[in-house]
């Protein structure tokens, strides 16, 4: 596996992209036993990743190339979501059959759209439909386009950070947020995006730039340390009743209350910088970490994250189905996450392989124009070396 | 052969002869403790039972408080819990009243209970709610916001507060994520002192165990299993109220 993932980046990013990968598939799966969700990783990775890869085609090749590429993978993703849909009504309609027992009359709803096929149908390529577990395909979409949109203010990290922030601000303020045709998108697009354009001017900075802004400042490194803290009181507050009864009155509803996913509250986006600022200090860009063998299926996977991802959504919706037809025991639980995910990472290993034109990456030669230039610019290239494997999902 | 298949018949016999009292002596209501907690105060159901011997519970809900696929209203659980708690408290005058509908939301519900607090002065209100929400893919940050003020109101009014999750089924877990709404009720109930009963973790628990299972009960069998499930939720909500009672006079 270790020859299949490519080296000439850095692979702390691959492997925690791999790992948001993996619980993104597990979440999916409800009552499954074992995931701590980070929505927030991916998110941001996948911003970072962007930024190097279509960051590169816009300085070659200019801004319609390279919106026209991120197109084709919001294309790509569209049509998987579609196909996710596809499965959805597949699932429902089957069975809906058992649904007709009157004790799960509310339950049955879900069910209803079968009733007007046609309205659904058009409210899923509207993207307006997103029944459950369909929530973070359509975010994606939406941020991939936004980024062709902003693609040329990489160049100028504050304009393209106030844009950015402006529209998170506008959100914050007006709870402005896009509608569903029965209620609102579980993950607010306008609000996510900051974080996608974050990650995407940190991976722009280069390992440089991030020295020269982050590097050496003791401040930083204490305020990430705090914010973690608070992070962890807060998580305490929200999971166990003694902790939020030991905080003062006002203080601790505010916590419960207050803080809110849908719009990524700025307590979240702060939590998680903070954490990825710790992370990147206490993992060192030289540490081998990322390739040692037990973190190689998620380096790999999170090399290939479309199609990962795609495969990881699919791979749920069998899980589920399992536990739905079969057994849901913890044993059951394990086996669907231990196969799920090698079915996963035998995907990864074949576009590896297909990405390497049959021959293994490290025999292809390592030292074309392309890979030279990813050295210099962006250390932490998440590009492939083809162009057209922007759409290799 | 024909003695080693009366044997066999012998064998089996003994087999469901040891098998049966154990599966039949089971109670279908069974379920660890930890599913009916935490237990907190009742002080204004204690307060209604000691100073006025009355009780008055409000049930608001969605399909399965108000339809729930029994034999009739009297086998639902609200009916069947007023009959639980005359048996547990003889001398006091118990009234159960139940509002709400099929496909009503957090929100819709919320309205029906402000409206029913300066009416009816319950002592007790069982919220069940989290399924339509969860159905129609409501925020469940509002959800929860929705709750809090309800729970607000409800406190206000002199009442104390049971909440009820979604049920448990196995396609509604393939097709529906109960998760945040669920989470998002468990704060509420942490915040404002309010029980919650867990019916999502119980139902699982009955299904699992092979107690009661809608779902996968023969079509003719859907009444009888939706009264047994029933009987079971009143049962479950009538301990943890007289637990609650206990836990306010202490």
């Amino acid at each position: 596996m270790r020859s299949l993932i490519r080296e000439n980046r850095d692979t702390r990013v691959d492997f925690f992209r791999g790992y948001a990968l993996f619980c993104i598939f597990i979440s999916h799966i409800p009552d499954h036993g074992f995931w701590i969700f980070t929505i927030q990783t991916f998110i941001f990775l996948a911003g970072y990743a962007a930024a190097i890869a279509y960051g590169r085609q816009y300085e070659r090749n200019g801004w319609a190339y390279a919106a026209a590429s991120l197109g084709l993978r919001a294309w790509n993703l569209y049509v998987v979501h579609i196909f996710m849909f596809v499965a959805f009504i597949a699932q429902v309609s089957w069975s809906a059959a058992r649904f007709d027992n009157p004790a799960y009359l509310d339950e049955t709803r879900v069910a209803e759209f079968l009733n007007e096929p046609y309205v659904a149908v058009l409210d899923a390529l509207a993207l307006r439909l997103q029944p459950a577990f369909m929530d973070i395909l359509p975010l994606y979409i939406v941020v991939l386009l936004w980024f062709a949109l902003l693609i040329p203010l990489l160049r100028y990290p504050w304009a393209l950070l106030g844009v950015s922030g402006g529209v998170y601000l506008f959100v914050r303020i007006t709870g402005f947020n896009l509608p569903t045709s029965s209620g609102t998108w579980f993950f607010n697009p306008l609000a996510w995006q900051s974080l996608f354009i974050i990650g995407a001017v940190v991976s722009h900075l280069g390992a440089e730039g991030r020295d020269r802004w982050l590097a050496g400042r003791w401040y930083l490194t204490a305020g990430a340390v705090a914010t973690a803290m608070v992070g962890l009181l807060i998580s305490a507050v929200w999971r166990v009743p003694g902790v939020f009864e030991a905080v003062p009155s006002p203080w601790a509803e505010r916590i419960y209350f207050g803080i809110d996913k849908s719009g990524l509250h700025p307590a979240r986006l702060l939590h998680f910088l903070a954490v990825a600022y710790l992370v990147s200090w206490l993992i060192p860009r030289d540490s081998r970490f990322a390739l040692s063998w037990p973190a190689q299926p998620f380096t790999l996977c999170g090399q290939h994250g479309l199609m990962v991802f795609a495969m990881g959504v699919f791979l749920s919706f069998v899980g589920r189905l399992v536990m739905q037809e079969l057994d849901a025991s913890w044993w059951t639980q394990t086996a669907l996450a231990l196969a799920g995910w090698s079915v996963i990472t035998a995907f990864a290993a074949a576009n590896a392989w297909y990405d390497g034109a049959g021959r293994r990456p490290a025999a292809v030669p390592a030292v074309s124009e392309r890979t030279i230039k990813v050295r210099q610019n962006a250390p932490a290239a998440l590009a492939k070396p083809r162009p057209a494997d922007s759409n290799a999902a | 052969m024909s003695v080693s298949r009366n044997g066999f018949a012998a064998l089996l016999a003994a087999l469901v002869l040891l098998a049966a009292p154990a599966a039949r002596a089971t109670d279908p209501c069974d379920a660890p403790a930890e599913l009916l907690g935490p237990i907190e105060p009742l002080r204004h159901v204690a307060r209604a039972v000691a100073h006025r011997q009355a009780l008055r519970v409000l049930v608001v809900g969605s399909a399965s408080s108000t339809l729930g696929g029994t034999s009739g209203p009297q086998t639902a659980y609200p009916q069947q819990l007023e009959s639980d708690l005359r048996g547990k408290l003889p001398d006091v005058a118990i009234v159960v009243q139940t509002r709400g509908g099929r496909g009503l939301s957090a929100t819709d519900l919320a309205k029906l209970l402000e409206a029913a607090l300066p009416e009816f002065h319950p002592d007790l209100v069982i919220w069940q709610t989290g399924t339509v929400d969860a159905v129609n893919g409501i925020d469940p940050d509002e959800f929860g916001l929705v709750l809090r003020a309800g729970a607000e109101k409800t406190a206000a009014a002199g009442a104390d507060l049971l909440l009820m999750d979604q049920q448990f089924s196995r396609v509604a877990r393939a097709t529906l994520n109960y998760t945040p709404y669920r989470q998002a009720m468990e704060a509420v109930a942490n915040a404002g002192d309010a029980m919650l009963l867990r019916r999502y973790d119980l139902m699982k628990h009955w299904a699992e165990s092979g107690q009661i299972d809608p779902e996968r009960a023969p079509r003719r069998e859907w009444q009888k299993t939706a009264d047994v499930l029933h009987a079971c939720l009143a049962r479950a909500i009538a301990t943890m109220v007289m637990k609650g009672m206990r836990e306010a006079g202490r």
